[in-house]
């Protein structure tokens, strides 16, 4: 189940609201909540189920004895034991069979075993490693209850589409949690923000990505690339951009909104990196629970920037591949870590701090050409798709700049791409805080602003609503995660 | 600020009398427009005044405000997905059956182990829950209406649009018929300069077949056209209320629907006279050829002269192309706007064109029984939902054989049924018009003329292309068959040259879209039909 599905969003959800609702304590509230995050994703397949339970339980006994053990090598070995079960079924659930392939494709054996990947591996993988690590570091103290630690993994609004929360977050709201009215106000609006971003913009950029690139689904593609003229790659380009933010960041605020209305609070997981001003602050703007989830815990513990220049290049390769690979088992995955690696190791040693110098729009065209072309890599698995695309970029396949589908299909989208675009951007939130102080000014601007407060949830569930049933095009983009 | 008092470096240089009379204008309209933004300022620096007069709400009144403004906005989205969910919830009012789209709507699945485990059981109950979702058709027309304010849509192109081969110049020369087109078509024109073509999923959406794949020998796709009038529609250029499907040319289709009635020719020899007929599409009727150009869609011209070239001289061929652009020059109605289909208007030109080329006088148009069936939307329609095609449909004008109106259909099940050739229009549906003329698709039909007694016999093998054209053979033939390849294997086992000797048939004729010769599904049901 995904949260812009109908059956979430109109049976799941209340009913999960209204249990909630009911559970007299805490104690029952969790019950509730972890019942219906084991159904939500048994909803995927139940037999994944039993792996998730089975390495929080193995997590669960790790942690408690890293706790429990005195010497410092104890614990350390208790800390690798645990990370070696779940890195090595990440492994087999996720990168044998691209691993085996490869070897295939260079030795002709073994056998390549199809193995299903379970939604969501990734990110409770990593939320149990943190979890492991924080109690070895004795940042937290190990969780005595094994159903609170399975809510913890489990928990429906972040297992599988993330943020990665880390466990010293909502380590006491997990046993005693406030009910706030305006935690539950400002949930709801953040949760509908969220799905309209996902069902009116970002569904709708997907095909528009599709019909100026190539759907990545259709067989062919490489002969419809070279077909491509310059304009239209550009502006598939242009609207994977958009997607691929809008579709991430509304699954991260659906899922803070859900915390919030019950009493969690996530932290933010992407804080408008379009905005950015380098490479590097691009970084620190997107997917931030997993940026900083790759620092504390790999980069730090190698040395970080602390070393000599060679070591420091070093972590930062082996950060870079890791984060590529953590994206999906393929090489383009591989292959995008290291292309930001490139940049990142450029910007630190040779452009220095020069992207932050340079004129506004300037580098706003540093920032978003080298992201654009990033996840041209990350969407074409097939890397002779993703050179011909590079080619076609700059005219190189021989189609002209542009042709009459293009300009026709620029100019009937063209409002929506212009607000596709603001919706990157702070710009609506900023009016919005203008209008709040305004408001406290003035009563008539109090009205106006508390009546879209008020009227905006709603209006915006029933336009997602609209787009999401006769949707055809709702796809899930982190199924290789 | 009179302008020849002004300092202008340009002094010297006389003024030509045009900028003379713009500036005069600019001043004049200046002088005109002054008052109203005097009044407009006022307006405004009175409104501050009094605004500025009012008091700051106080703190409490703010704080009251936002308690009570939270307390609403949780109680009123509470408030809306209660009843929200009361509705999804509620069985009974949920559709069961989309008449605009032409389906029956997705059932409740059923529960098998295997389903249950891997999780596709689950998958099928999102896909039913959403696909019956109470209200199903408003939500839909909502959406359309919001995604018309999306950009200047009176043009726009629905479908991806792919790359197709190049058409080649000369004629297939080798017409074995177990050789592809593979080796002439790269030796004619390299794929650079690849005319590009169309091509999209069937709106029910059954698997598409890839144009740019080149080894496109077999297919299995029994799923490609099942239902009655679902076709493989192309990617489609839409301006305002009508849609034009796109076409492409696909070498090795081509050729195997050439090889396929050349074969039929060969196997029919001395039985019957073989005829082709592949109508052109809309898109290369209708559209300007201004906007073609630019478009990537190839010249269905060219296409038909490589077909046609590239037959035996013992197939008939009747090219339709030039008739057609010659009456919609005089603003004739040959296509429909909404319908992937031509006209009867266009299929009475094409029986023209065929009783020339057999050698028969065509009856004259105003010798058929005329029906008027207004209020259809038809394929294009469901592809799109443009709301300017709903309001404003295509009429369906049939024309129907003043000697009969009797037609013995058996349909999919085998059992036969007696029926009209012409059916009354007005009481389908207004996507399923078409369907008036001879029932519809089915697998095998056939029509007797009570007032010929001489024996003769055709038989059109078509697609849903040949049914506003069979009417019109009646008044030639004592008997008149028709064939739909694409369903005849499901009732009758024999062969093309069985059935024509069966029958005892003097004329066979392939009505098809041009659409069919790039549809490679289709072509292997015609060639396994023609044995």
């Amino acid at each position: 189940m995904v949260f812009s599905s109908l059956l979430f969003l109109y049976a799941f959800f209340p009913l999960n609201m209204l249990a909630y609702r009911i559970a007299p304590d805490v104690k029952a509230k969790n019950w509730v909540m972890l019942v219906f995050s084991l159904v939500f994703y048994a909803w995927a397949g139940p037999v994944y189920v039993l792996l998730l339970v089975g390495m929080t339980y193995a997590d669960y006994i790790a942690a408690l004895w890293i706790d429990a053990a005195r010497r410092k090598s104890t614990r350390r070995r208790m800390l690798f034991r645990g990370c070696a079960i779940n890195l090595g079924l990440l492994c087999v659930f996720k990168y044998l069979t691209f691993i085996l392939q490869n070897f295939h494709d260079w030795w002709g054996f073994p056998w390549v075993p199809q193995i299903a990947l379970p939604i969501g591996i990734s990110f409770y993988t990593f939320q149990l490693i943190s979890y492991m690590a924080d109690v070895y570091r004795e940042q937290v103290p190990a969780q005595k209850d094994f159903k609170v630690l399975l809510l913890y993994v489990s928990l429906f609004h972040q297992c599988i589409a993330g943020p990665i929360v880390r466990y010293e977050t909502i380590e006491k709201e997990l046993t005693g949690r406030k009910f706030r009215r305006s935690d539950m106000a400002g949930g709801i609006r953040r949760f509908t923000v969220g799905l309209a971003k996902k069902a009116l913009l970002s569904n709708y950029c997907g095909s528009l990505a599709d019909t100026f690139l190539v759907s990545t689904s259709a067989e062919g593609q490489l002969a419809t690339i070279l077909a491509r003229p310059a304009l239209s790659i550009w502006l598939g380009i242009f609207c994977y951009t958009l997607q691929i933010y809008l579709d991430f960041s509304a699954y991260s605020d659906m899922a803070i909104g859900m915390g919030q209305m019950i009493g969690f609070h996530y932290d933010e997981n992407f804080n408008y990196p379009y905005c950015a001003r380098s490479i590097r602050d691009f970084w620190r703007r997107w997917h931030i629970s997993l940026s900083s989830f790759f620092r504390d815990y790999v980069y730090i513990p190698l040395g970080g920037s602390r070393r000599s220049v060679p070591r420091v290049i070093l972590n930062l390769l082996v950060v870079w591949a890791l984060t590529g690979l953590w994206h999906g088992a393929s090489w383009n995955y591989v292959f995008w870590g290291l292309y930001y690696f490139v940049f990142l190791v450029l910007e630190r040693y040779i452009l220095r701090g020069l992207p932050e110098k340079m004129p506004r729009w300037l580098n706003r065209v540093y920032v978003l050409g080298i992201v654009g072309v990033g996840w041209l890599l990350f969407r074409c698995e097939d890397m002779s798709v993703f050179w011909a695309a590079l080619r076609g970029l700059i005219g190189l396949n021989g189609n002209g700049f542009t042709n009459y589908e293009t300009n026709l299909t620029l100019r009937s989208n063209l409002f929506f791409l212009i607000a596709a675009a603001v919706a990157c951007t702070p710009f609506v939130v900023n009016r919005g805080k203008q209008l709040a102080q305004r408001a406290e000014r003035k009563k008539g601007w109090m009205r106006l602003y508390q009546g879209i407060q008020m009227l905006s949830p709603i209006l915006l569930t029933l336009l997602s609503t609209a787009a999401l049933v006769g949707d055809s095009y709702n796809p899930f983009l982190y199924f290789r995660f | 600020m009179k302008p020849n008092k002004r300092k202008n470096r340009f002094r010297s240089l006389p003024k030509p009398a045009f900028v003379q009379t713009l500036e005069g204008k600019v001043l004049d309209f200046l002088d005109w427009i002054a008052p109203v933004v005097d009044w407009v300022g006022d307006q405004a620096e009175k409104y501050k005044a009094a605004s500025d007069a009012v008091p700051p709400p106080s703190k409490r009144w703010v704080k009251r405000r936002k308690v009570s403004a939270e307390r609403l906005t949780v109680t009123l989205f509470l408030l809306f997905l209660t009843v929200m969910t009361v509705l999804a919830l509620y069985l009974p009012i949920r559709p069961t059956r989309s008449d605009l789209e032409n389906r029956t709507l997705t059932e409740f699945p059923t529960p098998t182990v295997v389903r249950v485990l891997n999780g596709a059981f689950f998958d099928d109950i999102n896909t039913w829950f959403a696909d019956t979702f109470p209200l199903r058709e408003r939500f839909l027309a909502a959406q359309n209406q919001i995604e018309s304010l999306y950009g200047f849509q009176s043009h726009k192109v629905v479908g991806d649009v792919t790359a197709g081969d190049a058409i080649p110049e000369t004629a297939k020369t080798d017409s074995d018929t177990s050789q592809s087109g593979d080796t002439e078509a790269e030796a004619v024109e390299p794929a650079a300069d690849a005319s590009a073509a169309a091509e999209a999923d069937a709106s029910s959406g059954a698997a598409a077949e890839e144009p740019v794949e080149e080894s496109a020998e077999e297919d299995s796709g029994e799923d490609d056209i099942t239902d009655d009038d679902v076709q493989t529609l192309g990617a489609l250029l839409v301006i305002k209320d009508a849609a034009y499907e796109y076409y492409n040319f696909v070498q090795d289709t081509a050729d195997d629907y050439i090889d396929m009635v050349n074969r039929a020719a060969e196997l029919l020899e001395g039985q019957s006279t073989v005829y082709d007929l592949v109508a052109p599409n809309s898109m290369d009727i209708c559209v300007s050829a201004k906007i073609r150009s630019g478009i990537n869609t190839p010249d269905q011209q060219a296409a038909l002269n490589y077909l046609y070239s590239s037959m035996s001289s013992q197939v008939q061929t009747v090219n339709v192309y030039d008739l057609l652009s010659e009456h919609q020059a005089e603003g004739e109605y040959l296509y429909f706007r909404t319908d992937h289909h031509w006209t009867a208007l266009a299929a009475y030109y094409a029986y023209t064109a065929f009783a020339e080329a057999a050698g028969k006088e065509a009856a004259a148009l105003e010798s058929y029984q005329a029906y008027t069936f207004e209020g259809f939307t038809g394929s294009f329609y469901r592809e799109t939902e443009s709301a300017a095609m709903l309001a404003n449909p295509d009429t369906v004008y049939a024309y129907g054989p003043a000697s009969t109106n009797t037609i013995l259909i058996t349909q999919d099940d085998g059992s036969q049924l007696s029926y009209k050739i012409i059916s009354d229009g007005d009481t389908l549906s207004a996507s399923n018009k078409y369907i008036s003329f001879i029932g519809g698709d089915n697998p095998f039909s056939a029509i007797e003329n009570p007032d010929i007694t001489d024996g003769s016999a055709v038989m059109v093998i078509k697609e849903s292309y040949g049914n506003c054209f069979v009417p019109y053979l009646v008044e030639n033939y004592q008997y008149v068959y028709v064939v739909d390849y694409r369903y005849i294997a499901d009732v009758d086992s024999r062969t093309l040259p069985e059935l024509a000797a069966d029958y005892d048939v003097d004329d066979v004729v392939f009505v098809h879209s041009i659409s069919v010769t790039r549809d490679s599904s289709a072509v292997s049901k015609l060639t396994s039909f023609v044995g």
